[in-house]
């Protein structure tokens, strides 16, 4: 895993890049490898879909990406480059005041938890400006501008909101709330880990296509992270698997749809109830997820996997370009069809 | 909400009457009256102590004592002292602020260790610091406030004597002698209080660090302490502030003991002699104006509650 | 006019003298201000309607009385400069010309009426009027002289007068009393009292014996807890406090803390801690056999050694050896076999299980326990019932809902304040139902008669009828009373009668 497996999007600019990230936690009970050398691009204008079961280390490298790992855990090897700066290099008070909301923004799973429920609305987007102006500005100075960035979002209303707490609102429009504050200083990046999971499925579309459009208006870059490979595959232009801390394979999202090469992206398209058919059919994919503290030697997928051979269970395979722009860390990866 | 406000202060009169009824029958109850303990040491006189007796009702019945002393208090007369034989009024508000000082100053104590320490705690959590905050908070749980006390006089009143043992220069001195004299009485208090809030304030702390909005705040751009404090303690007081209640309540009758081992000229100490010398007038008021200020204390709580989390004050 | 040096005689008590030498030959200084350390707060500073001995340690200083025992115990002239017993019923005495009462009044006799007069009218004044009761009338003969015209023949009545504080009518009169605005004619006048902490006093600068007081001021504070007197007195916040733990005497009387030294020990001559029966009860009532098992049972060496830690004597009676009234013929053994064979006499081979009423002071508690311990040897399981000092005094007192009881008294220095006052059938500390009209008759006669010889003699008599009887108490030890005082306090001097005395102590700083 020590070399450098750079994966283009062949695109053009790259807004970020993440080159070998590694981010592990140190716990009383042990160390965990959270994030084992993981790289990847994400170019202008584009939609990068992350795709993972719960502890395949997806949202820890997001979390990563903005040098924002949550203690006792600690990015150990890697860089991260933001437009074309490695943020590892960079003093956290930089980070505060130029890099986080101002360059790369996020939004979390759930709008309820993400906005803090003793504070306005206002409040929590005037503290945005307010990080990085490095000063207190006057409410007044800024309602024009935070009412603007709330209409952009299609909030109805916009004057009232800003004096209303979280709790006065529906989940749809916290959503939009934190989506506003997040782009309110106009980042390049905006990572949405899964946004829309806690959302009542009849926002949940208007909400991801809210995040689609701002590749157009503004003109941003976007990752969006999710354990739901249709919604990933559907919205985005290229596709990230991740298993246990790994890239198992990385391709535009038509190919990871059509011809999945990597046993897990296989499991997990099968995974995926067809709409047109009995719910129980759906095939779960057999074993459990990988635990982190205790990973298996070898391959993370391989005690579950269909494909496994001889030599799964000893190394990690590498991350091969096996076509253009299509990578797998598989030695068995699936034929093509 | 101003429906919720009047309600609770109405409920304050019925508490208080039916307080007022319980500790005058509970003291009538207890045996020994003032008169008795009073001559009792030093020799029995029937007939002086019958005299007595009468001049302060104290031969009537039980009811008939209850209704005169509830007449008098509803012209706010709290008449005078039995064995002092002075009128108790004084007594009450020349002492009551310095309970209140004695109460407020442990918890602003309480509140000056703890706050930090519980940020230090979370801030490092499962660190040897962390261990070593909560290793401090437990023996300070653990620890009675009595002993606390005696150590804090045997080290800094007589080894190093650099503060006073006795309050008779804080009770008539300078504002300073007055600083001086409070200091260790709120430090045996407060250090003991601080200790339960610490390691609650710690908890909430730990439990808020990865909640989305600490988060949301770090991606936002808010540093590591700028989170900690506008977000994650914002909210972890909230539930600590019930804790500070009841702990100011706790306080209240934990400055009984500490005015006692200090020598300290308050509210305790007059209860503590009353009950002693079993005076009647001065058990009453004192334990009526301990309850008043308990209910008080709760109400507060419950409106600060409601200030701190909004989602309260808009249901 | 004769000095009645008889009354001198009778009253006198050869106690040893228990000063404090100064101990350079620094001469005493005047000014400087100390700290006293009470352990509660008085409930007033009316000297005449004390209740207990904190008002009296708090009050005396500002304080003059007509007569005082002096450091030996001996009755002299204070504010009186001579008094004559003009017959068993009748006394005049004349008054110090120069005594002002601290508002800059000259004190008249028509005062010291008025004060009198006071304590036998005023129902609060219960505990004083006791030892002056016998006054039937006061009347003033002149500025200076006045005669108490006696009920009954009273040899006690002199030495009740120590405990009259005289005080200025016109100001009783003007506030009501002297509760909270004390005005005296003693050594210091009142300055404040700020309740619950401390009350100061000041030099009264017109006292009528020369150059006293020396000190300038004198602040009373109050400690409840014993563990923050002592570390007041450590630290040097407080000067002195007056009454030490056994636990400490024994610890401190070899090597003292630094900066503090121990008094030589107040022994009251008159205290006593005592096993006490109710008569009204059975089987004490007419069991005399049960309890002279029970007074051949206690060890009184043993008791005092647990109880005082070796602080306090052994004693067979209230009045100690070093009193002139003492008698070696009230002496026994502890004998414990006699004891057995006492049980068997009275009717209880097997022993039985005994009531025992305690109040929870820091002596009681372990004295009581020393007794059930030795009881049990004889097969008496003494229960003991403690309970917080308020609530004993009702049961004990009021209710007297006792069998047998663990108590004690300290005493001025006449013998009836001891033997009469818990013996005779009328007397206020007779909480026994001990009754016997020749025991009745004694002690009437030793009042009467203004000859220690008789007193002597008719004291003993009653004493000699207590222990043989057992009845109505044992008596196994007295209190000691060790002071703790700071090196630089000079001119201290244990009492003999634990009232404290100001007037010549000086700071040597």
């Amino acid at each position: 895993m020590g070399k450098s497996e750079r994966i283009d999007a062949g695109t053009g600019e790259q807004v970020l890049e993440v080159i070998d990230l590694e981010t592990r936690f140190f716990t009383l009970t042990g160390v965990i490898n959270a994030v084992r050398g993981v790289t990847f691009s994400l170019g202008k204008n584009e939609i990068l879909g992350i795709v993972g079961e719960s502890g395949s280390g997806k949202s820890i490298t997001c979390l990563s990406a903005m040098r924002l790992v949550p203690t006792p855990g600690r990015i150990t090897g890697g860089k991260v480059l933001i437009d074309g700066q490695d943020i590892m290099l960079e003093s956290e008070e930089d980070l505060c005041l130029n890099v986080r909301g101002k360059k790369i923004s996020m939004v979390f799973q759930d709008p309820l938890t993400a906005l803090n429920p003793t504070y306005t609305i206002g409040w929590q987007m005037k503290e945005a400006l307010d990080l990085h102006s490095g000063r207190a500005t006057k409410m007044d100075d800024v309602r024009s501008d935070l009412i603007d960035a709330l209409k952009q979002m299609n909030m109805p209303d916009s004057e009232d909101l800003l004096t209303k707490f979280p709790h006065q609102l529906s989940g749809g429009m916290r959503q939009r709330v934190v989506i506003a504050i997040a782009l309110l200083l106009k980042p390049a990046i905006l990572i949405a880990d899964e946004p829309t999971t806690a959302l009542d499925v009849t926002v949940q579309a208007a909400v991801l296509d809210l995040i689609v459009r701002l590749r157009d208006d503004p003109g941003m870059s976007v990752i969006i992270v999710s354990h739901d490979l249709n919604l990933i595959v559907e919205r985005c232009d290229r596709t990230v698997v991740m298993y246990g801390g790994l890239i198992l394979e990385s391709a535009s999202s038509e190919k990871i749809v059509t011809r999945p090469r990597s046993p897990y992206t296989r499991a997990l398209i099968h995974c995926i109830p067809p709409l047109t058919e009995d719910t129980a059919a759906f095939n779960a994919i057999p074993g459990d997820a990988v635990d982190l503290a205790q990973p298996p030697t070898g391959c993370p997928f391989h005690p579950r996997c269909a494909n496994r051979g001889s030599g799964c269970d000893d190394s990690v395979p590498d991350l091969a370009e096996i076509e253009p722009g299509h990578l797998v860390r598989c030695f068995y990866p699936e034929s093509v069809a | 909400m101003i429906k919720y406000i009047i309600v609770r202060l109405a409920l304050v009169v019925p508490t208080v009457f039916l307080l007022s009824v319980i500790v005058f029958a509970t003291i009538h109850l207890v045996p020994g009256d003032p008169i008795t303990v009073m001559f009792g040491i030093e020799g029995y006189y029937p007939e002086e102590v019958e005299r007595i007796k009468k001049f302060y009702n104290l031969d009537k019945p039980i009811y008939w004592q209850y209704f005169v002393w509830l007449k008098q208090m509803a012209t706010l007369d709290f008449g005078n002292s039995i064995v002092r034989g002075e009128p108790i009024l004084p007594l009450i508000t020349t002492r009551f602020p310095r309970t209140i000082m004695l109460t407020l100053g442990s918890m602003l104590v309480a509140i000056a260790f703890s706050v930090p320490l519980a940020m230090m705690a979370a801030k490092r959590h499962n660190t040897v610091i962390d261990v070593f905050i909560s290793g401090i908070s437990l023996t300070f749980i653990s620890m009675p406030t009595f002993l606390l006390a005696v150590l804090m006089i045997m080290v800094f009143g007589v080894y190093l004597d650099i503060l006073p043992t006795t309050t008779h220069r804080f009770a008539s001195g300078s504002t300073w002698d007055v600083i001086k004299g409070l200091i260790m009485p709120c430090l045996s208090a407060g250090l003991v209080t601080s200790a339960g809030i610490t390691r609650m304030l710690r908890t909430e702390l730990v439990d808020n660090l990865h909640k989305d909005y600490v988060l949301f705040a770090r991606t936002k751009g808010a540093s590591d302490n700028r989170a900690l404090v506008f977000h994650n303690l914002r909210n972890a007081v909230i539930a600590t502030a019930t804790l500070v209640g009841l702990e100011l309540g706790y306080l209240m009758s934990g400055v009984i003991i500490i005015e006692i081992v200090f020598s300290y000229p308050g509210m305790g100490q007059l209860l503590l002699d009353g009950v002693t010398r079993r005076d009647y007038p001065i058990i009453q008021i004192t334990v009526l104006i301990f309850a008043l200020t308990f209910v008080v204390i709760n109400f507060i709580t419950d409106l600060l509650y409601s200030v701190l989390d909004p989602r309260i004050r808009y249901e | 006019m004769k000095r009645a040096s008889t009354i001198f005689a009778s009253l006198a008590i050869g106690a040893l003298v228990a000063a404090i030498p100064a101990t350079a030959q620094d001469a005493p200084k005047r000014g400087g201000s100390i700290v006293v350390s009470l352990n509660a707060e008085p409930t007033h500073l009316d000297n005449q309607l004390q209740t207990e001995k904190n008002i009296d340690w708090a009050s005396k200083p500002m304080n003059a009385f007509l007569v005082r025992f002096n450091k030996d115990a001996v009755l002299e002239g204070s504010i009186a400069e001579s008094w004559e017993v003009i017959n068993p019923q009748e006394i005049r005495m004349t008054i110090r010309e120069n005594v002002k009462f601290h508002n800059g009044r000259v004190m008249t006799a028509a005062d010291a009426k008025a004060s009198i007069d006071r304590v036998l009218n005023d129902p609060q004044a219960a505990s004083v009027k006791n030892n002056v009761k016998s006054i039937a009338l006061v009347e003033v003969n002149d500025d200076r002289t006045f005669t108490m015209h006696l009920s009954v023949p009273d040899s006690t009545v002199l030495g009740g007068l120590t405990a009259v504080a005289m005080v200025p009518i016109e100001v009783v009169e003007g506030q009501g009393d002297l509760k909270t605005n004390p005005v005296g004619a003693g050594p210091f006048m009142f300055k404040e009292w700020e309740r619950g902490s401390h009350h100061t006093l000041v030099r009264f600068d017109e006292y009528f014996e020369e150059g006293m007081p020396l000190l300038d001021e004198l602040t009373f504070v109050y400690q409840p807890e014993y563990g923050a007197e002592i570390a007041s007195l450590r630290s040097g916040d407080v000067d002195i406090i007056l009454w030490l733990n056994a636990r400490d005497v024994v610890a401190w009387r070899d090597d003292s803390p630094r900066g503090i030294k121990l008094d030589d020990g107040g022994r009251s001559v008159m205290a006593l801690h005592y096993f006490a029966f109710n008569l009204e009860r059975e089987p004490w009532k007419s069991n005399e056999k049960l309890r002279l098992a029970i007074k051949y049972a206690i060890d009184r060496d043993e008791a005092a050694a647990i109880a005082l830690q070796g602080t306090g004597p052994a004693k067979v009676s209230g009045i100690a050896k070093e009193s002139p009234y003492y008698d070696p013929n009230w002496e026994y053994e502890h004998d414990l076999e006699k004891a057995k064979q006492l049980m068997i006499e009275a009717g209880y081979p097997d022993g039985l299980t005994v009531d025992h009423l305690v109040p929870k002071t820091p002596l009681e508690v372990p004295l009581a326990q020393a007794f059930q311990q030795q009881l049990a040897r004889i097969g008496i399981k003494l229960e003991l019932r403690v309970l917080e000092v308020p609530t004993f005094i009702d049961v004990w007192v009021r209710q007297r809902d006792f069998s047998t009881t663990t108590v004690g008294r300290e005493s001025w220095n006449d013998p009836a304040n001891i033997v009469e006052f818990f013996m005779h059938s009328e007397a206020p500390g007779n909480r026994w139902g001990f009754s016997n009209p020749d025991v009745d008759a004694w002690l009437e006669e030793a009042r009467a008669t203004f000859d220690f010889e008789r007193r002597k003699e008719l004291y003993s008599m009653v004493e000699q009828y207590r222990i043989d009887h057992a009845a109505p108490f044992i008596v196994a030890t007295n209190g000691t009373r060790y002071a703790g005082l700071r090196d630089r306090i000079e001119g201290w001097i244990s009492q003999r009668d634990i009232r404290y005395d100001f007037r010549n102590v000086w700071v040597n700083d």
